[in-house]
């Protein structure tokens, strides 16, 4: 049962309309705490992530409270705090208010000073038809209910996944360093492979939104290594790049390495390769490929979720059919079959992706772009209609 | 004759290039190199080749409906309409693309050509198993092999200890179709391919026949690793890039400069004088578009312009050319410098950057973005790399499909039939041929 659910909605498809990521109810907790199991400090209705013209995610803070006593200003004050930890780009206070109790319009500049927007619920509507125009954000596909269902359904029946499914879809948004998130989500994983049958629509589902996530630390590195490298051609600079950057610096990938070289020399045996991602080569060429569009990186979490949901709900098909971006759908459909193989999910997961991938691919490739298609539709169009008036 | 392994072929005589990677790389330079003439003795070689023309301008691409790519490969890549299908099967084999289908009809073919790994050497270990090269194959991959790296006389080619009548029929098959050209020289036939030395073959073939063959293979190896040194710095210290030379090699390579068919670039400066730079041989057909022979060019002139500022500067000399040349592609410019305007002066003229005085007599040196000048900063970046060799895409093309549709049919209505010549079968076919007629008709 999600609190304050009506708001929570509201914010979540404003966000998803606007082509940003999102998610409901992300716990945050100190990241280096001195208890062994880090108390929740609070935790955000609705977390929007935005892609930026320079190649980087933006967080938005979205905060909805029902509580009708509750007073503006003290809200706002608590969100920039919140902003400011997670170094959010800015903030919305959604609120529902009683009669004669509206929000002082020196208290909305007071907040807008701060890059928070302060609210009222029944203010939201035009303000979203004005921002998603025309219709607004309230026809969007997707609802708070079926990320809520998947989360809650799969933990309850299966509960070897329940701690891995609250993590990828609530915990997970709240790690701010890209590239232990990058790290954590495979090793995450990895760790519940055995468990995971993609046969499942709600495995596959899960699957695909663990995908999504491994997207955002993932396009954060595209455009990290893009501004840095442009299109590296050789891979060893890319590879010296990357390597540099998922580790947290040279420094800590020297100790990484090294440690992990000892434990395996104390194990008896000779450490072969350096240390690095699972399928380290699959992950380079990956990385590379995205490079050629590296905004379509930007794009990647949001599809993935839009074909999550579709999956779980019956309805991938529609889901896929609002793609017209044939890069976006191959560059996805390949980020998709990284994460299967590195996580070494059952082998049989990669072929039912690409099939549900491949039918809008191909569908796409064979009718957009296509000006000779286009005018023999027109045409037969065209005489289909004066055939009409004809009859 | 076919030889199912590398020990038949090597028992029979000849030498079996190493590994999957150059025969991949050579099938493809006879593919290229053949335009549109084909020999009834290759089959696998250019199956082989078309599959790595098409991985080569299918790198990055997004999914394309099959019918377009065919279309695409045959009038713009030079493949045959029947050669299409299979090079689109050894890719999928090779799992460098996925195939979607209906039936046996291919419908969309969604590729992921691997950037980083050899796909070469895949492509090679797909395309000849199973499907070994005959005879004539393996002997015009040995051949095409060793042309790469220099001229070779006709005595040259006895060493490699193959059949002689097979030799011959490679040798005319390859001037017939085009791989390979001849040259008379000091009473001696040359044989040169133009993949590989596309300036003036006449004044090659002469120095192969003077020069002796290690040496000349030596000197070539050298300098398409270190492109553009100054000749008088090479002359001088008798050493290119810490490789010594003897004085052979410095002959040759002075030849290399003064005959005309390694024109160097010349930069002249108030300190350092007039100096000539000098590079491997521009690479042929194979290797380069046809369209992007300027912009290799201009690539020549700004690395001649890095390579003065690194071994022939006054105050401040370049360190590291490569990186200087990556952040002047990521920046868009040059820091200023007093020596930037001579040093720089044949970019400026070519279009590919501006120099823009910023007081007294020190200049910065600006790139003006667009397509081919970045295109060109890629290039001065792999040549001072060192050149690798290996093929370059259509990025004209490349482009065009990235877009869609409609920009690629502009660039296939230049040509609108696939021609398709057949080498005339050698004498033995022939009669083989007329002989069958004959019994068959009886």
């Amino acid at each position: 049962m999600i609190k304050d659910r009506n708001l929570k909605e509201m914010l979540y498809r404003h966000f998803r309309a606007q082509g940003w990521m999102a998610q409901i109810e992300v716990p945050i907790a100190t990241e280096k705490g001195v208890s062994k199991n880090a108390p929740q400090v609070t935790d955000i209705d609705v977390l929007g992530i935005r892609p930026s013209g320079e190649l980087k995610w933006q967080l938005v803070i979205g905060d909805c409270k029902t509580r009708r006593k509750e007073s503006p200003v003290n809200r706002v004050l608590w969100v920039r705090g919140l902003q400011e930890a997670m170094k959010a780009t800015s903030s919305i206070v959604l609120l529902k208010r009683e009669a004669n109790t509206s929000i002082k319009r020196d208290h909305k500049l007071f907040a807008d000073n701060l890059g928070v927007l302060l609210i009222e619920e029944d203010e939201f509507g035009a303000y979203d038809r004005a921002i998603v125009y025309p219709a607004g954000s309230s026809g969007h596909g997707e609802s708070v209910d079926a990320i809520d269902g998947l989360r809650n359904d799969v933990g309850s029946k299966f509960p070897a996944l329940k701690e891995f499914t609250q993590w990828v879809m609530c915990d997970a948004w709240a790690t701010i360093d890209h590239a232990i998130l990058l790290r954590r989500i495979l090793g995450r994983m990895r760790d519940v492979r055995g468990e995971l049958d993609p046969r499942r629509n709600d495995h596959l589902a899960l699957i695909l939104e663990a995908a999504s996530a491994f997207g955002i630390p993932f396009a954060t590195l595209v455009g990290n290594v893009f501004r840095g490298h442009l299109k590296p051609d050789q891979r060893a600079l890319l590879e010296d790049a990357v390597r540099t950057i998922v580790w947290g610096g040279r420094e800590q990938y020297d100790f990484f390495n090294a440690l992990r070289k000892q434990l395996i020399a104390a194990k008896g045996r000779d450490p072969e390769e350096k240390l690095a991602l699972p399928k380290w080569d699959d992950f380079l060429e990956l990385l590379r490929s995205y490079l050629e569009a590296p905004h379509l990186a930007f794009k990647t979490p949001q599809l993935l979720r839009n074909v999550g949901i579709g999956v779980v709900t019956g309805e991938s098909a529609a889901a896929l059919s609002r793609i017209d971006d044939r890069m976006l759908l191959h560059l996805a459909l390949r980020l998709t079959i990284y994460v299967c193989r590195a996580a070494e999910l059952p082998a049989d997961t990669v072929e039912i992706v690409k099939k549900i991938f491949t039918s809008r691919i191909d569908s796409l490739v064979q009718t957009s772009n296509n000006p000779r298609h286009q005018n023999q539709m027109q045409t037969e169009l065209a005489m289909g209609n004066s055939n009409k008036d004809f009859k | 004759m076919v030889f199912r392994n590398k020990t038949e072929f090597n028992d029979f005589g000849g030498e079996m290039p190493e590994n999957e990677s150059e025969i991949a790389v050579r099938s493809h330079d006879v593919l290229v190199t053949s335009g549109s003439s084909r020999a009834a003795e290759f089959d696998s070689l250019i199956n082989l080749g078309a599959a790595v023309r098409l991985a080569i301008n299918l790198r990055g691409m997004p999914p394309v409906r099959y019918d377009l790519l065919r279309n695409v490969a045959v009038h713009r890549l030079g493949l045959q309409p029947s050669e299409v299908r299979p090079a689109v099967e050894v890719l999928a084999e090779a799992e460098m693309v996925d195939l979607s289908t209906e039936g046996k009809t291919i419908n969309t073919v969604i590729p992921h050509i691997p950037f980083f790994s050899d796909l070469y050497a895949r492509l090679g270990e797909v395309g000849t198993e199973g499907h070994a090269l005959n005879e004539h194959e393996q002997l015009t991959i040995e051949l095409m092999q060793r042309l790469a790296r220099r001229p070779q006389t006709r005595n040259d080619l006895n060493t490699l200890g193959a059949d002689r009548k097979a030799l011959n029929r490679v040798i005319e098959i390859g001037k017939t179709i085009g791989f390979v050209t001849t040259r008379r020289a000091r009473g001696n036939d040359v044989y040169i391919s133009p993949s590989y030395f596309a300036e003036d073959p006449q004044a090659l073939a002469d120095l192969a026949v003077t020069a002796k063959g290690t040496h000349l293979s030596r000197v070539l190896g050298l300098l398409k690793l270190h492109q553009g040194y100054p000749l008088r710095v090479i002359i001088e210290t008798s050493e290119l890039a810490g490789n010594r030379l003897d004085p052979i090699e410095l002959k040759i390579i002075q030849t290399l400069a003064s005959q005309g068919f390694l024109p160097p670039p010349a930069i002249r400066t108030k300190h350092a004088g007039e100096n000539y730079f000098i590079f491997g041989p521009q690479p042929g057909v194979s290797r380069i578009a046809p369209n992007d022979v300027q912009v290799y060019r201009n690539a020549l002139a700004l690395v001649s312009a890095v390579r003065q500022g690194q071994f022939l500067s006054r105050e401040y000399a370049i360190w590291n050319p490569q990186l200087l040349l990556q952040r002047f592609k990521e920046r868009g410019y040059l820091r200023r410098n007093s020596e930037a305007p001579e040093q720089y002066r044949a970019v400026v003229q070519l279009g590919i950057a501006r120099l823009v005085s910023t007081g007294g007599n020190q200049a910065r040196l600006e790139l003006i973005r667009d397509k081919d000048n970045e295109r060109t900063v890629d290039l001065a970046i792999k040549l001072v790399r060192g050149s690798t060799g290996q093929p370059m895409p259509d990025e004209e093309l490349m482009l065009a499909m990235k877009q869609g549709e409609e920009y690629v049919e502009p660039l296939l209505a230049r040509k609108s039939l696939a021609d398709c010549d057949i080498v005339a079968a050698d004498r033995d076919s022939i009669a083989a041929i007329d002989q069958f007629l004959l019994r068959g008709v009886s």
